[in-house]
């Protein structure tokens, strides 16, 4: 009966372990927590943890009871693939929920060299250094994703299913807190992917027209948020680096409204725009955008304005020494004349 | 650790490379030997270029400012060429308009712009 | 992965030291070239502050996640100087635009994305600044 509460002690340490390992964030920092709380709180004094990758193949990632060497020599070890994993799924190893490969059957090829244990002379009915004792992790839908690796047991013992029912118990905890760090790591994924899409959209949405040569034109179109402020702002300054633009006409006719910060981005790009030794002109200002920028107090001395886009091209040619002329009207010899 | 830059005389003007990242008591010896170098030749004109900075904190960008104003004092125009596009931006929103010093994009549009300031 | 750095500013090559340093890290942990310049230019700013009123004091540069896995950048600029007495006035925007003086808090404010600052007259100041990733 010693043994029942023994087990009772074991079952309630490795529980608490569990509890304690859902503030950790990291796959490793479990895998690690897990092998340690194996070597201390089972008579197995080795333990190796590992999941599975994309790829198919088990990462090593969690050590108890190996010395530094040890580690280095299973890192660098090749690692096992799920394929050679599965051969030795086999029911006949099946004990309570964890497999035991008996050295003789070991298939040596199939499954990953291990780091032996001292060898010591073993009796017929006991544990021997080249047996393999591991409980595999499954996700809800009963997939393999990683699996505990248990090793080298004080009694010298040969492994039994009611010895191995706590172990058992904390490995599906396990796997249920490796399952869900999964699934955070997911969610963040999407949300960078999301994050970049509306990174493109944005990028997309603002295009920098060069009309003439060194005069820059962005026509905005629907309403402008502060990101898209901001977008707008850098692209231009980009644009004029790129073009040696000293105009830049911003046609905002078809903005509705713009809030004061979205003004103040605006007139942010002006200066900037001047710090690149370029003149902004500002066209198609709304009677309520006029109102938004004189009540803002902006400084409004160095933006020039046009009423629309034609005048604040015509504006910029001449800003740059252009002009656009009639072509002279000769009729040609071939056109019948009235 | 001073860093010393170099001041070039092209006919009326000075060209002023920065091409280091300056500590503030390097960046007050500039502004002391342009306004030294602007005396002895009798400059009409400095390029200040800074296409090589990949950053302006508001110290520089005062200095810069200041020196243009002191060189205005001596009959001397400063313009400063080859801002990166992302400095500006960074300067505009720190707050730093630098409105007191002419700007162009490279050395060429500010020897011009030096030029079409000087006629006038 | 918690990477951090430290710099201490003790002369006025430190504050381009440091400078460097942000640069670097800003590179390295992915920030687009825009941010990378607001994140160098606040350093320098406030890197400056420790120094002009300090005289001495330290640089943390912290890489830093929030809850939905962006990645950040963390800069903690403390000193043990004179501390300030109303840091709400030196927030304020009592600067002349062309001028650019005092411009480093309010600046370093606008640049960056969480901005806290804690001063106590005579024992010292800590500014805690962090720019996260669009």
């Amino acid at each position: 009966m010693a043994d029942q509460t023994i087990k009772r002690k074991q079952l309630a340490d490795l529980i608490t372990i569990t509890a304690g390992m859902l503030r950790l964030k990291s796959v490793q920092d479990v895998c690690q927590l897990t092998a340690e709380a194996v070597v201390q709180h089972t008579v197995f004094r080795r333990s190796v943890v590992s999941v599975l990758e994309a790829d198919d193949s088990f990462a090593r990632l969690g050590f108890g009871g190996l010395s530094d060497q040890e580690v280095e020599k299973l890192r660098k070890m090749p690692r096992s693939s799920l394929n050679s994993m599965e051969k030795s799924l086999s029911s006949k190893f099946l004990i309570g929920r964890s497999y035991y490969i008996p050295h003789d059957e070991a298939d040596m090829n199939g499954l990953a060299s291990k780091v032996k244990a001292t060898q010591k002379s073993k009796q017929k009915e006991e544990w021997h250094p080249d047996d393999f004792l591991f409980i595999p992790l499954f996700d809800p839908d009963r997939r393999i994703i990683g699996l505990i690796s248990i090793d080298d047991p004080e009694d010298r013992s040969l492994p039994t299913a009611e010895g191995l029912m706590p172990l058992e118990l904390f490995a599906t905890q396990i796997a249920a807190v490796l399952e869900n760090l999964r699934n955070v790591e997911k969610q963040h994924e999407m949300i960078q992917r999301l994050r970049d899409q509306q990174q493109v959209v944005l990028e997309l949405s603002t295009p920098v027209i060069q009309v003439w040569d060194q005069v820059l034109a962005l026509p905005l179109i629907g309403s402008v948020d502060s990101a898209r402020a901001q977008q707008i702002m850098e692209n231009i300054l980009v644009k004029i680096g790129e073009t040696g633009s000293r105009v830049v006409i911003i046609d905002i006719t078809g903005v509705p409204v713009i809030d004061t910060l979205v003004a103040s981005h605006l007139i942010k790009t002006v200066s900037a725009a001047r710090l690149l030794g370029a003149t902004t002109i500002l066209t198609g200002i709304n009677p309520e955008i006029a109102q938004t920028l004189v009540h803002l107090g902006v400084d409004l001395s160095d933006i020039t304005t046009k009423s629309n886009l034609a005048r604040g091209i015509a504006a910029a040619l001449k800003m740059t020494g252009k002009g656009i002329v009639p072509v002279a009207s000769t009729a040609s010899p071939s056109l019948p004349t009235k | 650790m001073e860093t010393r830059v170099p001041i070039l005389k092209i006919k009326d003007f000075l060209i002023v490379p920065i091409q280091v990242d300056l500590d503030d008591n390097s960046a007050s010896r500039l502004q002391h030997d342009i306004l030294i170098r602007t005396e002895q030749t009798g400059a009409r004109g400095v390029i200040i270029d800074i296409s090589v900075l990949d950053m302006v904190d508001s110290y520089l960008g005062r200095l810069l400012g200041d020196t243009a104003q002191m060189a205005q004092l001596m009959d001397a125009h400063v313009v400063l060429t080859g801002m990166q596009p992302q400095v500006a931006l960074t300067l505009v929103e720190l707050g730093l308009k630098l409105d007191n010093i002419f700007t162009a994009l490279d050395m060429e549009s500010g020897l011009e712009l030096l030029e079409t300031l000087l006629q006038n | 992965m918690e990477r951090t750095r430290n710099i201490l500013i003790e002369n006025e090559h430190d504050i381009v030291l440091c400078r460097r340093a942000s640069r670097e890290m800003a590179r390295e942990l992915g920030f687009n070239l825009v941010d990378q310049t607001r994140i160098t230019t606040t350093a320098s700013e406030l890197a400056r502050n420790i120094f002009e009123y300090a005289n001495h004091g330290e640089v943390i540069l912290e890489s830093v996640t929030d809850e939905n896995g962006i990645i950040g950048l963390k800069l903690i600029f403390q000193d043990n100087g004179p501390g300030i007495e109303d840091t709400d006035l030196a927030l304020g925007e009592g600067w002349t635009s062309h001028r650019g003086m005092g411009l480093g808090l309010p600046g370093s404010k606008k640049l960056m994305d969480d901005f806290t600052i804690e001063s106590t007259k005579g024992v010292g100041t800590t500014v805690t600044v962090i720019k996260w990733q669009k």
